[in-house]
């Protein structure tokens, strides 16, 4: 027994020292990250008045640089593609704890038409944006709350707070849609091959039937975390290549209740209705994000004027 | 309490430490330790199911000792048959009663009337299927006067809810398991270091195997009309090796804690994707439940012997037995069923029985034959997990005539980080292939490199695990 014992001992120091060499792969992931926009926000490097939330619907149909030019006033992106409200939520948070980020006046969130608190298996909390950034705290702590990783071994083992992704030692890559600009918008230019051109008028009619009750938590959690540091918030909703759905407006509004405003595209616009700019059925291309941006702009100059 | 949680990474060291440096005088208080163990580790899960496993228990423990003083052949009948009934009838209840009236519901719905089912909401205890077997495999034995009933309640108490082997198997023989519970333990070094090396490989090809492919086979068959012929089969693929990985990594912690503990357990899985034939391949895959039905129920239908058409009838029930003990699905009966079918040509033509010895035994592989026939009954088995695997048998045709499709030779398109997954699959096929001949992989693999080489390898599988390990992944065997 004793022998066991002592093998055991020393298998558990090797394995400690084993694992303190580990550190470079902690050290080395954030570099080869292409998109650097989480990282910004861990190391308190977002200094924008206006900060943008959303999926790929934020991602392609805000135009950042746009806002800025338009108002005078930074804003910058930070909408993931892929991801749904809890990582939103997390993304203000995580920016307004970091002390050194600039606190946002304006916070836009650009929701999904009729989806935003519904099951949409495409979108989800972006763990994947997060394991390559474990070498900092905030974030190893974030995964162990969200039960990622155990605390226990995450305290004491290197190779515990690591992931799959930080063994993939190749620096990445954008492609062609995903390049980001300056400001963080990711647009679009040319349309998908596999778009379907009909366009449907006729509206969805939205139910609160099938949402979420996490979603919806998350939601009032990026509501609640607005209120508490005086954030002005505009829940925006961007056009689908199809008619707007029929009641998620005032779902919002009815969520809001009071706080906030939502901002809906103006379904006028004949440009909304022609396929030409529009990426697929539910993104627009650069020429149709200029268009709702301008729009976007305008509410943003209004609820200036009021105040 | 699963395995691969933080839980059990405290609770395994104190009870070996109880176990070894408190108990270790006396074989009651060892017996009473592994009774109290096994119970709390059941009832972390949910405590309310201990009454049921301590029922079950205490039911065949009080039967086989009226079996041994009952003479009269129409008693000692009916004895086990209460045993069957209220064994089997907390199984069918628990695991079936859903199914059941469903099924029947349907079958009205067929004939053009409604019948709206009564479902309950009722929770699976987990693991109740191999229990189950485990305390029925004794009262037969006790039954058919193969074994001697026990008469230590402790012991009993501890063969029927052994922790190691309770909620995923090897469904233990009462046989070979009960008499160890009989005999005080002793600390042996060598079985104890071997516990450990298989313990590593099991919790490898859990966490990182199965619990690996897992992200992809759940991505592709979540929705599989997302994908092209070729993802389909490699969701399929990632399913194969998720499923082995997951069942024979948990058998393998299961065993190589009993032997940490003084046990030996039974091999329940010898490396079935090496397998020349389906024969083979069920001699390969969870040995213990497929000798029980062997022993239980293929052996008194019959077995082999007899007509044609007795051999056939036999097959098909205990694969169709088998596939029903898996789940309350149709999926998993069509699976059986493609088993026997898989089955039929080899026992017809009288070569089931043609592949005995392992593959390439003491070197190579002898011919192309035994290549090409190891290849082709991985396909096969790789297709029976696909109705094994999908949530219905819908679901599963549209895979299977999908992948049928020019699509197939399509690149599939996966996620630079699967490429870890797979270079892992290919890490573990090769230390099996060089394995193959031991009771696991690990075994005897690098026993003759220099300590420290075999220690960093030892320090380099542990790592992986540790890094690939994140939320905590239930075992798929315990919802059977």
């Amino acid at each position: 027994m004793k022998k066991f014992l002592l093998n055991i001992f020393a298998f558990g120091v090797c394995l400690l020292i084993a694992d303190k060499g580990l550190v470079f792969l902690r050290k080395i992931s954030p570099q080869l990250e292409v998109d650097k926009r989480l990282e910004m926000i861990v190391t308190g490097k977002i200094q924008s008045d206006i900060l943008i939330f959303g999926s790929s619907r934020g991602a392609r149909s805000v135009i950042a640089s746009q806002i800025t030019d338009s108002l005078g006033r930074s804003c910058y992106n930070l909408s993931y593609p892929g991801s749904d409200i809890t990582f939103h939520e997390y993304l203000l948070q995580a920016t307004l704890e970091q002390k050194n980020n600039k606190k946002p006046t304006t916070a836009i969130l650009v929701v999904d038409d009729g989806d935003e608190l519904k099951t949409t298996p495409a979108l989800k909390f972006r763990y994947d944006r997060m394991f390559p950034l474990v070498d900092y705290k905030m974030i190893r702590d974030e995964l162990v709350r969200r039960n990622k990783k155990k605390m226990f071994f995450a305290d004491i083992l290197i190779a515990h707070q690591l992931n799959r992704s930080n063994l993939m030692l190749r620096k990445k890559k954008f492609t062609k849609r995903d390049s980001i600009t300056r400001e963080g918008s990711m647009l679009i230019w040319k349309q998908k091959k596999t778009f379907n051109y009909t366009y449907k008028s006729e509206p969805y009619i939205y139910s609160k039937q099938g949402e979420l009750l996490w979603k919806l938590k998350a939601f009032n959690g990026f509501v609640k975390l607005c209120k508490k540091n005086n954030i002005e918030l505009i829940v925006a909703i961007p056009p689908n290549y199809r008619a707007a759905t029929d009641g998620f407006k005032e779902r919002m509004e009815e969520q809001l209740n009071g706080f906030g405003t939502v901002f809906e595209f103006d379904p006028t616009i004949k440009e909304y209705k022609d396929d030409n700019y529009f990426f697929d059925n539910s993104h627009l291309l650069k020429r149709g994000a200029h268009i709702f941006t301008a729009e976007l702009s305008g509410i943003l100059k209004d609820i200036k004027k009021v105040r | 309490m699963i395995f691969n949680s933080l839980e059990f990474a405290l609770f395994l060291p104190l009870i070996f430490g109880l176990y070894w440096f408190v108990t270790n005088r006396n074989l009651k208080h060892q017996n009473a330790l592994l009774v109290v163990a096994s119970y709390l580790f059941y009832g972390w899960w949910d405590y309310r199911f201990l009454a049921l496993i301590a029922f079950s228990s205490l039911l065949d423990f009080f039967i086989g000792l009226k079996l041994e003083r009952e003479e009269s052949k129409k008693k000692r009948k009916i004895l086990l048959t209460v045993s069957l009934v209220v064994n089997l009838g907390f199984l069918g209840f628990f695991k079936y009663f859903n199914f059941f009236a469903e099924s029947f519901a349907d079958s009205f719905t067929f004939f053009g009337y409604y019948i709206k089912p009564t479902q309950l909401e009722i929770i699976l205890p987990v693991g109740i299927s191999l229990y189950t077997f485990q305390t029925l495999s004794y009262s037969i034995d006790v039954y058919r006067k193969q074994l001697k009933p026990c008469k230590d309640p402790f012991a009993f108490l501890a063969f029927v809810s052994f922790f190691p082997q309770l909620v995923a198997g090897p469904i233990e023989r009462a046989t070979n398991l009960l008499p160890q519970f009989y005999i005080k333990r002793r600390f042996n070094y060598t079985k104890a270091t071997d516990g450990m090396r298989q313990i590593l490989w099991g919790l490898f090809k859990k966490i990182v195997i199965a619990d690996g492919c897992a992200e992809y086979a759940n991505m592709i068959f979540n929705s599989p009309e997302d994908y092209s012929g070729s993802m389909l089969f490699v969701g399929a693929l990632f399913f194969t090796f998720q499923i082995y990985g997951d069942f024979s990594g948990y058998s393998d912690i299961a065993i190589g804690t009993s032997r940490l503990f003084g046990f030996n357990l039974k091999k329940n899985f010898d490396f079935p994707y090496f397998s020349r034939d389906i024969a083979e391949f069920w001699r390969r895959w969870h040995i213990s439940l497929s000798t029980w039905f062997r022993d239980y129920l293929y052996i008194p239908l019959g077995g082999s012997s007899g007509s044609r058409l007795i051999k056939i009838r036999n097959i098909f029930i205990i694969f169709l037995v088998s596939g029903f003990w898996h789940g309350a699905n149709w999926t998993f009966i069509f699976w059986g069923a493609l088993n026997a079918f898989y089955f039929l040509p080899l026992l017809l033509t009288n070569s089931h029985r043609k592949n005995i010895g392992t593959i390439g035994k003491g070197g190579y592989m002898k011919s192309i034959r035994e290549f090409v026939g190891m290849i082709s009954t991985f396909i096969l088995t790789v297709f029976g997990w696909i109705f094994f695997r999908a949530k219905d048998l819908n679901q599963a045709w549209y895979i299977i005539q999908n992948i049928f499709t020019k699509d197939i030779l399509k690149a599939p398109k996966l996620p630079g980080e699967a490429n870890i997954v797979i270079c892992a699959i290919y890490l573990m096929l090769i230390i099996e292939w060089f394995g193959r001949e031991n009771n696991y992989a690990l075994e005897k693999f690098g026993m003759h490199w220099h300590r420290s080489l075999r220690w960093l390898f030892y320090i380099l599988i542990f790592l992986l695990c540790l890094i690939l390990m994140g939320e905590e992944q239930e075992f798929i065997y315990f919802q059977f």
